[in-house]
């Protein structure tokens, strides 16, 4: 033999060592799978029994949370949690504040606080979301030392200012969110700083001005992307460094860059800065789409030519068709296609967009 | 060195390289489903706390094109379209894409949602067979539907792709379903990464005996077969653990064909799916890397084990070996295609070990351990090795296999557990025995019949063989028009006598082909060759019969 026999002994303990891992597997598999099962039997049991008695109060002027509580078991106590987050996400008004009252017989904001110093990252994240599903405020310093984790944890803690209506939830918040420059927002961090500068996005723009040439620049895309959804800037707002954004080496910051000045074309002085023909002829299609937004938006006769002019001169078939897309039914309507026009391209998009419109004038 | 001397040698180490190569691999499976453990932890640790932000009220939400190609689908299409346009997002569009239908498919949907044709040339160049028409419906501003000459699934899908406008799209298949809320969860890593995410995978489940109501899953169910069970074993163990594990590791290579959203503009940038191709999903993928890293651009590609898409798999033991074989020849097309990256540094963890994971793990292991099953046996019966060693081969492989499916169950309960019941998961744990006696074996059969059919050269798609889901009723439904609830089936019980063979000897779900292999839309996965592609290939011509 050219290699020594396997000897009895090393296949029983191979077979030992895999047997081994085989029952441990199998049984925790069954056991985890039997101890889930009969807790979802538990708490299915008393569910009616805990969603009636938490509706009846809900509605009345009284609800005598207390004595309620105080007559549940454990399993009913899991559940009204289970079942309270559930309504305070939906229900509004006197409604929600009774919730919040219960939540409170409950303990939770006492717990989520317990939580928020001393859990885990997942906790704390349950714990924000509960102090915030029950409005109850925070120490700011608290926040600030808890959510710096990660993203997560940032937008987590913006989000319980915003909702508890501090009154520095937006700096704070702000801060919190965008502090960081070696980070990223979450989708919750995108929608809560979205919902901090909702009606007057000058905040921002001012602290973005300063701090976006820290940002990677996913996150410089992302508050640009936060900037265009939101309300029409202060009059002093600055733009400048927008403007600037739109020269930068990444086409995908110039063309959110592009977007993000799309609502702010009401400003003569901002219409005059930007240089929308030298724009018109980036070389990235997508970034050159998002100026055909961006002009299409201010609107004004001067952006609605330069369209038109790039619309006719615009290479790419389909930024050709954006273009058009967006001039359609202007002010400013692109010059129709003759036949025999020596400008094929254009004239196949001019009627493809036509058709569309005809069949569908929202698309 | 007598005959007989060097025969035995032979043997004894043929028989020592295989137990060697399986101990590796097995090494390498078992860390690979040890990281898949670790993110499932972490993401079912990011699922226990829901944040509070309200999708149909955040303007950030990014548009996807949800793109049905659809062949000969009268009976199912206008249910599936409904379904569909019940998912919740905010801003779809439904792109179905009729890819030279005869069965009346587009008419159906001509009156069931009022199309009106858009009365133009297309502007643009499409990598596709001639669209005779779109149309845009009447009634739902998301539902755009293009008519095209018969050209095959990637075809088609290279059309809806061409002609949407959302910055994401969708693939999936006419007779599958997407989790209500799967599109919102899918969507979250494109936020999170605007500049650089470029594609995301969710989780493909067995979807046979699993009760159907208004177009969603209401309740699973394991079915009775073995063989649906086997795969619904096979399934978990590959999504939980495979894709899973090999996201850690940012070595994914593979998304489902059936349930990915990629970015629209980066799957334009590659030319789209490749219609030369058996597995236009796994070539997708690997050439998306490879543009990126060619390019030096950042890019980031995830894997979602919650999002899920419900589909139904082969239920005969036939159509399953046509179905594998096929996954394997795209298999070994795709790593001969892409062999200059196997190995090769510049192509960072997708080059130094995702690609030689899936040749020495998913491709090599397969037809090594069939020799095994062969050479092991021979060589004790001469002599050249002892017992201990064929049973030490043995509790390598199979032992090893069984600890392998339970660790994937395990992720299955202590995760999101659409199985609930403890009987399922012990007739689960039971199916994972049974998979290493006798289904192992013959799936190592299968893959040296796909090695053999790939080296002739076979490029054949296949035909559906669906039985439909049940619907609710506890009754299985079976594709005709008015009778599904929501979706699926596609096609009557077809047996191997009546498959029609296309101009080109070749099928494929949704057609007679009349273009050369666009071919199929396989899964290759970490550990088992799964789509969710039950679609079966048929070839009467080349294939022997089971």
């Amino acid at each position: 033999m050219v290699v020594p026999p396997v000897s009895t002994e090393l296949v029983l303990w191979a077979s030992v060592v895999v047997l081994t891992l085989m029952v441990v597997a199998g049984f925790i598999t069954l056991a985890e799978s039997i101890v889930r099962l009969i807790n979802d039997r538990r708490q299915e049991a008393v569910q009616s029994d805990v969603r009636f008695g938490m509706l009846e109060r809900m509605t009345s002027v009284d609800p005598d949370w207390e004595t309620w509580v105080d007559g549940l078991s454990a399993v009913e106590r899991t559940v009204t949690r289970t079942q309270l987050e559930s309504y305070l996400r939906s229900t509004r008004g006197a409604e929600r504040e009774r919730l919040q009252e219960l939540g409170r017989t409950l303990g939770i904001p006492a717990e989520a606080k317990q939580t928020l110093r001393d859990g885990k990252r997942h906790k704390q994240l349950q714990a924000l979301t509960w102090l915030t599903l029950l409005e109850e405020p925070v120490d700011e310093e608290r926040l600030r030392s808890v959510c710096t984790a990660d993203s997560g944890l940032r937008a987590a803690g913006a989000r319980l200012l915003y909702e508890t209506d501090h009154p520095d939830a937006r700096p704070i918040g702000t801060d919190l969110l965008v502090g960081d420059s070696d980070t990223t927002l979450s989708v919750y961090g995108l929608d809560t700083l979205y919902l901090l500068h909702r009606d007057d996005p000058t905040p921002l723009l001012e602290r973005a001005k300063t701090a976006h040439t820290e940002w990677r620049p996913s996150l410089v895309i992302q508050v640009l992307t936060v900037i265009r959804h939101c309300g029409i800037a202060g009059r002093d707002a600055p733009l400048a460094w927008i403007v600037e954004l739109t020269d930068h080496d990444l086409p995908t910051i110039r063309a959110a860059a592009a977007l993000a000045l799309a609502p702010e074309g009401w400003r003569s002085s901002l219409r005059e800065t930007v240089d929308a023909e030298a724009l018109c002829v980036d070389p990235d299609a997508e970034t050159r789409r998002a100026v055909y937004t961006m002009l299409a938006e201010w609107g004004d006769r001067p952006a609605l030519e330069t369209l038109s002019e790039a619309a006719r001169s615009e290479t790419d078939q389909r930024s050709q068709v954006h273009a058009l897309e967006r001039l359609y039914g202007t002010a400013v309507s692109p010059p129709r296609p003759t036949d025999g026009t020596d400008d094929e391209d254009y004239d196949r998009a001019w009627r493809w967009v036509r058709a569309n419109k005809e069949v569908a004038p929202s698309s | 060195m007598s005959a007989r001397t060097t025969f035995l040698a032979f043997l004894e180490v043929t028989g020592v390289f295989v137990l060697g190569y399986y101990l590796l691999i097995n090494f390498n499976y078992l860390f690979i489903h040890a990281m898949g453990l670790l993110e499932l932890r972490d993401e079912v640790r990011e699922a226990s706390w829901e944040p509070l932000y309200e999708p149909f009220t955040t303007p950030f939400l990014p548009g996807i094109a949800i793109v049905v190609p659809a062949y000969n689908e009268a009976g199912v299409i206008v249910e599936s379209v409904k379904s569909l346009l019940t998912v919740n997002y905010p801003d779809k569009e439904i792109v179905v894409v009729n890819d030279g239908s005869s069965d009346g498919t587009l008419d159906r949907l001509q009156q069931a949602y009022t199309l009106e044709p858009v009365d133009a040339e297309i502007p643009f160049d499409l990598p596709s067979e001639r669209v005779r028409n779109v149309y845009r419906s009447a009634d739902y501003d998301d539902l755009l539907v293009v008519d095209k000459e018969n050209g095959g699934k990637s075809d088609a899908l290279n059309a809806g792709i061409w002609l949407t406008d959302q910055e994401l799209f969708c693939a999936i298949d006419a007779d599958s379903i997407i989790d209500r809320d799967g599109l919102l969860e899918i969507v979250r890593p494109f936020l999170e990464y605007p500049r650089t995410m470029v594609a995301v995978g969710g989780t493909v489940r067995v979807a046979n005996e699993c009760e159907i109501e208004h177009g969603q899953i209401v309740d699973v169910d394991l079915d009775r077969k073995r063989l649906v069970a086997l795969q619904a074993m096979e399934y978990l163990r590959a999504f939980y653990s495979g894709r899973l594990g090999l996201s850690r590791l940012k070595g994914l290579i593979l998304i489902s064909g059936a349930f990915g959203v990629f970015r629209t503009e980066a799957i334009r940038e590659i030319g789209g799916y490749r219609e030369d191709t058996i597995t236009e999903d796994f070539d997708l993928l690997v050439r998306l890397h490879r543009h990126f890293i060619n390019d030096d651009r950042d890019y980031r590609v995830d894997f979602l084990p919650q999002p899920v898409i419900w589909t139904e798999v082969p239920e005969t033991r036939r159509v399953l070996s046509r179905q594998r074989r096929r996954w394997y020849r795209g298999m070994v097309e795709t790593l001969w295609t892409n062999r200059d990256m196997i190995g090769n540094p510049r192509y960072g963890r997708i080059g130094v070990y995702a690609l030689p994971f899936f040749l020495f793990g998913e491709m090599l292991g397969p037809l090594i351990e069939g020799l095994g099953y062969l050479i092991i046996p021979l060589a004790v019966f001469f002599g050249a090795i002892n017992w201990p060693f064929f049973a030490l081969f043995f509790v390598v492989t199979t032992g090893f296999g069984v600890f392998l499916s339970w660790f994937g169950l395990f992720s299955e309960v202590t995760s999101f557990r659409r199985y609930e019941q403890p009987r399922e998961i012990l007739r689960l744990m039971w199916d994972g025995v049974l998979e290493n006696f006798g289904y192992r074996q013959w799936k190592t059969i299968v893959a040296w019949r796909g090695l053999f059919e790939y080296f002739r050269g076979v490029q054949s798609w296949g035909m559906m063989e669906r039985s439909g889901f049940s619907d609710g009723t506890g009754e299985t439904v079976t594709t005709t028009e008015d009778r599904t609830p929501a979706v699926v089936a596609m096609a009557d019980k077809i047996d191997d006598d009546d498959i029609i063979e296309s101009t080109d000897g070749f099928h494929y779900p949704f057609s007679d082909r009349t273009t050369p292999p666009a071919t199929d839309r396989s899964a290759a996965d970490g550990f088992v060759w799964q789509n969710t592609d039950d679609a079966v290939e048929a070839d009467p011509s080349k294939e022997d019969s089971e």
